[in-house]
């Protein structure tokens, strides 16, 4: 047997910043305009280029393509994506590979596409099985439509599924959030991510609910359908393993695990974020400025910040915390040379009284009680 | 005896109500005589404090010298003293006009003679000032010169009738103004052979020079290298430099009698720089310092203590700072259950107490935190003690107290005809015994009232304010201390009783503040993880309780594309909100939850 040098892991986030319509409620990085796409494509491969030393240098273990709407394009651009990177890394390693789907984007030769060139994991977006919800929320699609897709994402072999949910929604009643969870659970999805609606400033439904049109969702809802969502889901095999992901045992996604365990991340594209060696970066947010700037050689980098040995600390306990496996203290003391519960003693002890964390001999972690207020309890102990 | 020098000398101050144009005027004024060019002109160069600049009031005095060739030919000097326009700055502004010989009288040429307006006036006619009455405004439409110069003939007694006519934002007439100046106000007497007689109107601090005496020379002369002393306490220094405000400091070799200027003497001791003292020359001292200053008691107090890491000698340093430059804030040490060591503070009112808190927050920087203010009470216990009470929570156990006795003021209120109605039921409300009532015009009435300090220290002014449209004004002065049915209410936050937060109080207001407070509280605590229970008692009698809901929802569901740097902003953020917070047992109340707690509320009326 060949020895193999102990290399790093690596995950690399690839943007694809553009969807058929923006949902309402949505406030990443992307566009309508498919004109762009091809050119897009061109740059990202440029992108690439300038990262062949950290390919080289890492283990890749997963990839993501998330968006945006990643299926939208034709397969042969993630296809180039993929052979690219392969010029500096072989790929050889990789457990996870993860592309976002839409309903109403793929199709059966799509999806071979994918299966060739090793995507071993599909995420499509649900968000509920109400088609007056859907459509209020500006998706392209209906629930029978998102049937369809996921029929026939398992008829093509996928055998690692995740169906996004979103609750707290305007209108949304109890009983409607509970009868999208009951029929996601009957399909069996390896995973299930369920976000609570935040209404962004900059979206068309902050526009709407200001004008009085839609409702503002409620808080004391938006909490009960999130203990509903743990406990159904919890009943069903699904074990929540982040603040909003739950999975089947074995199936959490590895991807996410490296942004909140703080391994290495690439990210590649417009709007993108990585961390490497202790670096964090975030990409341009601008079209013209991605272009103009890789014309210029350069990574179309616009904030970057080192990490000092203070932030780390920071970042480990608030990132470790989303996990429900939550800190391990013992080694934390160890690599910061502190004594966390004796600086926290008092937080700690409030914590443990309203039973929003608990703790054993080497790690803390939030309650499933905890995690509706995770940034409150975060914020004692940071 | 007036020189030739003195004779081209004229000291004097601008009166007016608030917003009648004071400020504009005084820039004019620096702008008309060349003192500053256009581009050097800020807008209100005399206030310049940023915190006086947001409320639009003067709290810092401030002093400039105008060089003004007037139409008989002669350069005179005139010396602008500033003064501040607020009903808890009297005081400041007696300071300020005992160093003039006269005061413009500003009046707006469409509102006419205001609260203020008289108030100003008569503290004017007190030190014996000559009034030069001005009509501002005189560009609105809505300006009627002819009836407001028979209103200020008829109310103030004053001629008016060469009253310059002006418009100071427009930069109309402003000569007008100076000329008048020249001509009305008195030369300043004094002799500048005799013994150093020179009274501190103002002083600073000043971390190079020491603190610097803000002077007007009635007699005598002073120069770098004279050895002088404070009257008050008899302390000597040398002096290091004096000089003239033009209207930034300028070195200048002598200030002669009838001058006004500053004086420099590596002053260390801030305390020893007592606004309202008069210096003298140590070796050839004049007999009788200055009199005619009004010697200030402070109406309010609270508690001002360190909030988080804050040092409570920083809090220390900054009082005595700030003291320097007020002479009516007093501070002494005490110490608070709740919230440590700190300080009693002594204010002239609740917005001097804001004032100061902001200066302390914004200019030293400090995390602080304030309790509730409270006015001082004097307690007559039952073996025939008498003992004063500034801290509700020093209140004796009340089976020892015999009877208490609070302040009441005379409250002078003009206002509008048709918010009459209004005020009176306000003070009614308050416990007001109307004095007198009297039309100053077809439109505006006096009305006089007796009323307890303590209910007019809270929310009085800015209710006053809201329930007149604006058209309100306020004046009060000490009149008594009388017998009075006093209670203590205690707040109790998560069933702890907070010492900070308990007050005294009229039997009969007690559950009405008592519920506002328990309600302001509600509002301006955070959601904790748990429930809160607010409540305020009477001993262990409960007369009002508000619930704080426990917390449901504060969480980032999503954190997108790794994006970690967002996320982190968001705690680093919630994190430095919480060093703003006191923490009473398990609960973090905001710092400014006991002013805030005080404060007039829309929804209340």
């Amino acid at each position: 047997m060949m020895m193999k040098i102990n290399k790093e892991k690596l995950g690399i986030y690839i943007h694809i910043p553009f969807c058929k319509s923006k949902c309402i409620y949505c406030d990443f990085v992307s566009v309508t305009n498919q004109t762009l796409i091809e050119k897009y494509f061109n740059y990202l491969l440029k992108e690439i280029e300038m990262y062949k030393e950290v390919l080289n240098k890492f283990k890749v273990v997963t990839i993501y393509f998330g968006g945006g709407t990643p299926s939208l394009v034709d397969g042969l651009y993630i296809e180039k994506v993929i052979n690219k990177i392969k010029e500096y890394n072989d790929l050889n390693e990789i457990l996870e590979f993860t592309i976002e789907v839409n309903p109403g984007t793929i199709n059966r030769e799509k999806l071979e596409i994918y299966k060739n060139i090793g995507i071993n994991r599909i995420s499509i977006g649900l968000q509920s099985t109400n088609n007056n919800t859907l459509k209020m929320l500006g998706r392209i699609h209906d629930y029978e439509e998102f049937l369809e897709s996921y029929n026939l994402i398992r008829e093509v072999g996928f055998d690692n599924v995740s169906v996004d949910l979103m609750f707290g929604l305007p209108s949304q009643t109890i009983e409607m959030f509970e009868s999208s969870i009951d029929k996601v659970i009957k399909l069996n999805p390896e995973h299930i991510s369920a976000y609570s609606l935040k209404v962004e400033e900059s979206t068309k439904l902050y526009k709407l609910i200001k004008k009085g049109i839609l409702e503002e969702p409620n808080e004391e809802i938006d909490r009960n359908m999130y203990e509903l969502l743990i406990d159904k889901l919890s009943r069903n095999k699904y074990n929540l393993y982040e603040i909003s992901n739950f999975s089947k045992k074995g199936f959490e996604s590895k991807h996410n695990i490296i942004y909140w365990e703080r391994e290495n991340y690439l990210g590649l594209g417009l709007a993108a974020h990585g961390f490497i060696d202790n670096r964090r970066y975030g990409n341009v947010i601008s079209f013209n400025d991605y272009f103009n700037i890789i014309d210029n050689k350069t990574k179309p980098v616009e904030e970057i910040s080192n990490i000092c040995e203070e932030e780390n600390l920071f970042e480990e306990i608030m990132l470790g915390l989303r996990l429900s496996s939550g800190i391990n203290y013992k080694e934390i003391n160890k690599k910061y040379n502190i004594d966390f519960i004796k600086e926290h003693n008092q937080e700690i002890i409030e914590l443990l009284e309203e039973e929003m964390i608990q703790m054993n001999n080497d790690s803390i972690w939030i309650t499933k009680r905890g995690m509706s207020i995770s940034n409150t309890i975060i914020t004692k102990l940071i | 005896m007036v020189s030739e020098r003195q004779s081209r000398i004229r000291n004097f101050s601008i009166i007016a109500h608030i917003d009648h144009g004071k400020s504009t005027l005084a820039d004019r004024l620096i702008e008309t005589t060349g003192q500053l060019t256009k581009r050097e002109m800020e807008e209100q160069i005399l206030d310049t404090m940023e915190l006086e600049r947001e409320r639009g009031i003067t709290i810092k005095l401030q002093t400039t010298r105008l060089k003004y060739i007037a139409k008989d030919g002669i350069e005179y000097t005139l010396n602008l003293i500033d003064t501040p326009g607020h009903v808890d700055f009297t005081y400041e502004v007696s300071r300020s006009l005992a160093a003039c010989e006269g005061a413009v009288l500003v009046v707006d040429a469409s509102q006419g003679v205001e609260a203020q307006t008289m108030a100003n006036v008569h503290l004017a006619d007190e030190v014996g000032l000559e009034i030069v009455p001005v009509l501002n405004k005189i560009d609105l439409p809505s300006a009627r010169p002819d009836e407001i110069i028979q209103e200020i003939e008829d109310d103030l007694s004053i001629l008016a009738e060469d009253a310059p006519r002006i418009s100071a934002k427009e930069g109309i007439n402003i000569e007008d103004v100076l000329e008048a100046i020249v001509e009305k106000v008195p030369a300043p007497s004094g002799d500048e052979n005799k013994p150093l007689k020179a009274l501190i109107f103002d002083s600073i601090y000043n971390s190079y020079t020491g603190a610097i005496a803000y002077v007007r020379v009635f007699d005598g002369q002073v120069k770098k290298g004279d050895k002088i002393k404070m009257m008050s306490n008899e302390v000597e220094y040398e002096v290091t430099e004096v000089g003239i405000h033009a209207p930034y400091q300028k070195k200048v070799d002598v200030l002669k009698a009838g001058e006004v200027g500053y004086v420099t003497a590596s002053i260390k001791n801030v305390k020893d720089c007592n606004v309202g003292d008069t210096i003298t020359n140590a070796e050839n001292p004049t007999e009788k310092p200055m009199h005619g200053y009004k010697k200030v008691t402070p109406m309010v107090y609270c508690g001002i203590y360190p909030l988080g890491d804050q040092k409570v000698d920083d809090i220390r340093d900054a009082l005595e700072k700030l003291q320097l430059n007020d002479g009516s804030l007093v501070y002494e040490a005490e110490t608070s259950v709740a919230l440590g060591y700190g300080f009693r503070c002594g204010f002239l009112g609740l917005l001097h107490l804001e004032i100061i808190q902001e200066r302390m927050i914004r200019e030293f920087n400090l995390d602080i935190i304030s309790t509730s203010p409270s006015v001082i009470y004097n307690v007559v216990l039952n073996n025939g003690e008498k003992i004063k009470v500034q801290n509700p929570s020093n209140l004796p156990d009340l089976t020892l107290i015999n009877y208490m006795e609070e302040p009441i003021v005379r409250a002078d209120i003009m206002v509008l005809k048709e918010y009459v109605g209004n005020v009176m039921a306000l003070c009614e409300e308050r416990r007001g015994t109307m004095l007198d009532m009297n039309y100053l015009d077809e439109k505006k009435m006096m009305l006089n009232y007796e009323l307890p300090l303590n209910e007019v220290i809270y929310d009085f002014f800015d209710t006053l304010k809201s329930i007149t449209k604006g058209y309100g004004s306020l004046d009060y002065e000490l009149l008594e201390y009388r017998e009075s049915d006093l209670v203590k209410i205690d707040i109790l936050i998560n069933k702890e009783k907070i010492d900070a937060f308990s007050m005294i109080l009229h039997k009969s207001s007690a559950v009405y503040r008592g519920r506002r407070i328990c309600k302001k509280l509600q509002e301006t605590i955070p959601k904790h993880m748990f429930a809160i229970p607010i409540q305020a008692a009477i001993g262990s009698n409960v007369i009002a309780r508000e619930n704080v809901k426990a917390m449901r929802k504060d969480v980032t569901s999503k954190c997108y594309g790794g994006d970690i740097t967002r996320k982190k902003k968001l705690l680093e953020k919630q994190k430095k909100g919480k060093k703003r917070m006191q923490k009473f047992g398990k609960v973090d109340v905001p710092q400014n939850a006991f002013l805030e707690v005080l404060k007039y509320d829309d929804e209340n009326k």
